[in-house]
């Protein structure tokens, strides 16, 4: 097991969905469409191994409307693109909050090794 | 103590069924061996004899049951008894691990249980032996 080079596979892995942009950290500004990874729990596993569970934020578009028809079409693309570094086992539609306002998101959280 | 190179939570695996990839109805798919040994323990402590025989396999699946065109259930139900080519890879990709076989097709649960996934579980027979290798 090793994260390292993790964060950077999973932005990249995201970016390969249309309209999304992976960062392997938080962006600065946050637009639609951008996504990056957090690090939840380790747990070991067996033997030297340990379960990695990530959250993967996604900014959406900011009307409610198209949010939802934004995510209606990308859940399956996303799932196949984080695929060889995760197994997605939920997404969950969650407001980010900045100084701008609360954004509209999704958090998809995945397990990888 | 270095980690384990290697290990998997499987996922993003390929499971072809007379050439048709039923990865994406499926949760479990596992060969399973079955390989007996016998041991006798002569008077002399230390003539342990072991007669280890020849594995039989099983391949264990369970999943969605698809009941209409290109499921999986539909599919075993049509072939009853009849042979399957399976190629079953647990990670995709070139230079992975593959295990290329043949099973009898057998009857899948038709119907379920009310507010749940349809679903179905089945252990097949293989006829012979797996032929593991690496995908090209």
């Amino acid at each position: 097991m090793s994260l390292v080079g993790d964060r950077t596979a999973i932005a990249t892995a995201l970016t390969t969905v249309d309209e999304v942009t992976g960062y392997a950290s938080k962006p600065k500004i946050l637009r639609p469409g951008d996504a990056w990874p957090l690090l939840g729990p380790l747990d070991r596993a067996g033997g030297m191994s340990f379960t990695a569970t990530w959250r993967v934020f996604l900014v959406l578009p900011q009307d409610e409307v198209t949010a939802s028809e934004w995510l209606d079409s990308h859940v399956e693309p996303l799932v196949d693109a984080l695929l060889p570094v995760g197994f997605v086992d939920q997404f969950l539609p969650v407001a980010v909050t900045t100084e701008a306002g609360d954004q509209l998101a999704v958090q998809i959280t995945m397990r990888s090794e | 103590m270095p980690a384990a190179a290697g290990a998997h939570i499987y996922r993003n695996a390929s499971v072809e069924i007379d050439e048709v990839e039923y990865a994406n109805q499926l949760t479990t798919a596992r060969l399973v061996p079955d390989q007996p040994v016998q041991t006798m323990r002569t008077l002399d402590p230390t003539g342990t004899l072991q007669d280890v025989d020849t594995a039989t396999w099983m391949f264990e699946i369970s999943g969605l049951q698809i009941n209409i065109a290109g499921g999986l259930a539909k599919a075993l139900r049509d072939a009853d008894g009849g042979e399957l080519e399976i190629i079953l890879q647990p990670k995709v990709g070139s230079a992975q691990a593959t295990a290329t076989f043949t099973v009898r097709a057998l009857m899948p649960a038709f119907g379920g249980e009310q507010g749940n996934w349809l679903s179905s579980e089945l252990s097949l027979p293989v006829v012979g032996q797996p032929v593991f290798g690496v995908s090209a």
